[in-house]
């Protein structure tokens, strides 16, 4: 388009020192400063007609004031009522529960339990799923191997590590001081600048950046296990600060004071995770654990060094009741799985503390994500052996574990022990199906979007928060757009720079 | 902020291309409808939209989604502008 300038009926100075200007002044003028001011005025709508279509950022002021379980919640992410969660629960069922005898992804113990437990046939269906999701794949290569095995070796497959999953694991050679040893009083903040400090610290070592906090109250105990599946009786205990444990008989003491729960995961590898189920895909799972494992302690030293006390409680409750209950996330159509509004399946490990420091608690939240479940299904077609209960298969109050029934629950008088959590209404996955590392439905869920990228992941978020009409065509955009595993053959990542995050994790998933 | 300079950039143009459409408008005398100003503004941003998405996607290597977006909401901003043009030029060719 040509430009066409105004010729300035005044003149001045400036225009006159250049005669050629003023030669081809029928054709070109100058702006006036009026024209200039109008110009700028026009510019800065340009600008922020385009800013506007950019990421929203949250002052520093804002964000640490928070006290949501997610530094950067949107505005479409509504909160409820604590104890609030979005699905119902029935109390009367929902007891402190007895898991001896419970074992999952043990082997040994399951075909006890399991006589038709089958790792050779799950292994085929695990390929099938491969070969169905990818048809040109062909791998697996040694180095997918390699990967694996690695991964495998420092992460879940690794005692030394892993054993500092467990309540009291390693003993550390250089325990942090209490306050008093260095001559320095005890942390004193007020629950909102714990819960921002909180937030820091964790950021460190590899920790959030969803963080919740809940109250642990004659409800939420019931997510405790009364007893674990080592056999250990967990007991809530009035009168000690610190916890403790005996071998005979085996028990944990938990101190009542430790009324704050911190909800909290170690990021998943992205791009590893949305390859699954494959030889490489469930990377980020197993090491996921050791991180944890070593984050675990930092924590707990972190709150000896200001004077508290914490528990760490990795088997002692259901993975992802309290990220319910503290809004890091709503119940998912995976079950055990929680998902966020902000970073979807991507949580890997869990990590629960219990302490006495004084924290903000975080309320739950709904983002319309168990809405969206009940249409979507994406993870369960995703998933090798059907383990994920499908789309049609609404929330409800079974077991959905093959071959048992609440009805049985030996902690009702039947036989057996349940291998799932009866007393809620929801979605329950088969968990004598889904036998091993495979991560084929926490890599499909459309809520794994990264956040920050294109503005439609907010408006169908957004949507999807206050109106579940679009749902069924959300789901089925996710397919035609592919965005979900189509272009994500286990190969690819092999040549794919973008997608090697220091860690696995996307910078945008971090905070 | 990462693609704060490029929507800057893309800011300045459409601030100098809505400035020299106006300037075009008064030299000619002439006024663009209502109905103009709305089929082009509207094609504008779903053109911003389109842009947004597919470095958005991009970033997100979802490469499919970004060329799939960027023709599903840039195909009817250029159709929509297209539509505004020439109903402008072939007015102005009549004054």
């Amino acid at each position: 388009m040509q430009i066409d300038f105004r010729e300035r009926p005044d003149g001045n100075r400036e225009v006159c020192k250049n005669k050629r200007r003023l030669n081809m002044s029928n054709y070109h003028s100058t702006f006036s400063r009026r024209e200039f001011m109008k110009g700028l005025g026009i510019a800065g709508a340009g600008l922020g007609a385009a800013t506007a279509v950019t990421p929203v950022f949250k002052d520093l002021d804002e964000l640490t004031s928070s006290t949501s379980a997610h530094p950067k919640r949107a505005w479409y992410v509504k909160e409820r009522e604590f104890g609030d969660i979005g699905i119902e629960i029935d109390w009367n069922i929902l007891k402190r529960r007895d898991t001896r005898g419970y074992s999952y992804w043990n082997p040994v113990i399951w075909k006890q339990h399991y006589p038709a437990y089958d790792m050779d046939a799950f292994r085929k269906a695990f390929d099938n799923k491969t070969k169905e999701l990818w048809p040109d794949y062909e791998g697996p290569t040694t180095r997918d191997y390699a990967l694996k095995n690695s991964m495998y070796s420092v992460g879940l497959g690794c005692p030394h590590y892993l054993y500092n999953v467990e309540q009291f694991g390693v003993t550390l050679l250089n325990p942090a001081p209490r306050p008093d040893a260095i001559g320095m009083p005890k942390w004193q903040g007020t629950p909102e600048e714990n819960s921002q400090m909180i937030r820091a610290a964790f950021s460190l070592i590899g920790l959030g950046p969803s963080i919740g906090v809940a109250e642990l109250d004659e409800k939420s105990r019931r997510f405790v296990w009364e007893y674990n599946n080592s056999g250990q009786h967990i007991i809530f205990d009035d009168d000690i600060t610190e916890t403790y444990r005996t071998t005979n008989p085996p028990t944990i003491h938990i101190p009542s004071s430790h009324k704050y729960v911190i909800a909290t995961h170690n990021m998943g590898a992205d791009e590893i995770l949305r390859r699954a189920p494959s030889t490489i895909g469930a990377c980020t799972e197993t090491i996921s654990y050791a991180r944890v494992a070593y984050a675990k302690s930092f924590v707990e030293q972190f709150i000896r060094g200001l004077g508290y006390n914490v528990v760490y409680g990795h088997s002692l409750q259901a993975a992802p009741a309290f990220d319910f209950w503290s809004g890091v996330g709503e119940h998912a159509r995976m079950g055990q799985v929680c998902l966020s509004p902000e970073n979807g399946a991507m949580m890997r490990t869990h990590a629960i503390f219990f302490t006495d420091l004084p924290l903000a608690l975080t309320k739950p939240i709904d983002a319309g994500i168990t809405k969206f479940c009940e249409t979507c299904g994406i993870c369960a077609e995703s998933c090798p052996v059907g383990a994920v209960p499908p789309k049609g298969i609404n929330r409800n109050w079974d077991s959905n574990c093959d071959g048992q029934s609440f009805d049985n629950d030996i902690e009702n008088g039947g036989t057996e022990v349940m291998y799932n959590v009866p007393g809620y209404k929801g979605w329950r996955v088969d968990g004598f199906r889904c036998l091993a590392d495979c991560n084929g439905c926490k890599g499909a869920c459309p809520f794994n979007a990264i956040p920050d990228g294109s503005f439609i992941h907010s408006v169908v978020k957004a949507t999807t928060s206050t109106t579940p009409l679009f749902n069924s065509f959300f789901t089925q955009m996710e397919k035609s757009m592919h965005y979900g595993k189509q272009d994500k053959d286990p190969e690819s990542w092999w040549h794919e720079p973008s997608a090697w995050h220091v860690y696995g994790s996307n910078p945008k998933l971090l905070g | 902020m990462q693609y704060f300079l490029l929507f800057g950039f893309i800011g300045a143009i459409l601030a100098i291309g809505l400035y020299s459409f106006i300037g075009w408008l008064r030299k000619r005398n002439m006024g663009a409808t209502w109905y103009e100003w709305l089929m082009g503004i509207t094609g504008i941003v779903l053109l911003l939209m389109a842009i947004q998405h597919f470095f958005g996607a991009m970033s997100e290597l979802f490469p499919f989604a970004a060329w799939m977006g960027l023709v599903i909401i840039g195909v009817p901003a250029i159709v929509l502008l297209a539509i505004t043009w020439q109903l402008i030029s072939r007015r102005s060719k009549q004054v």
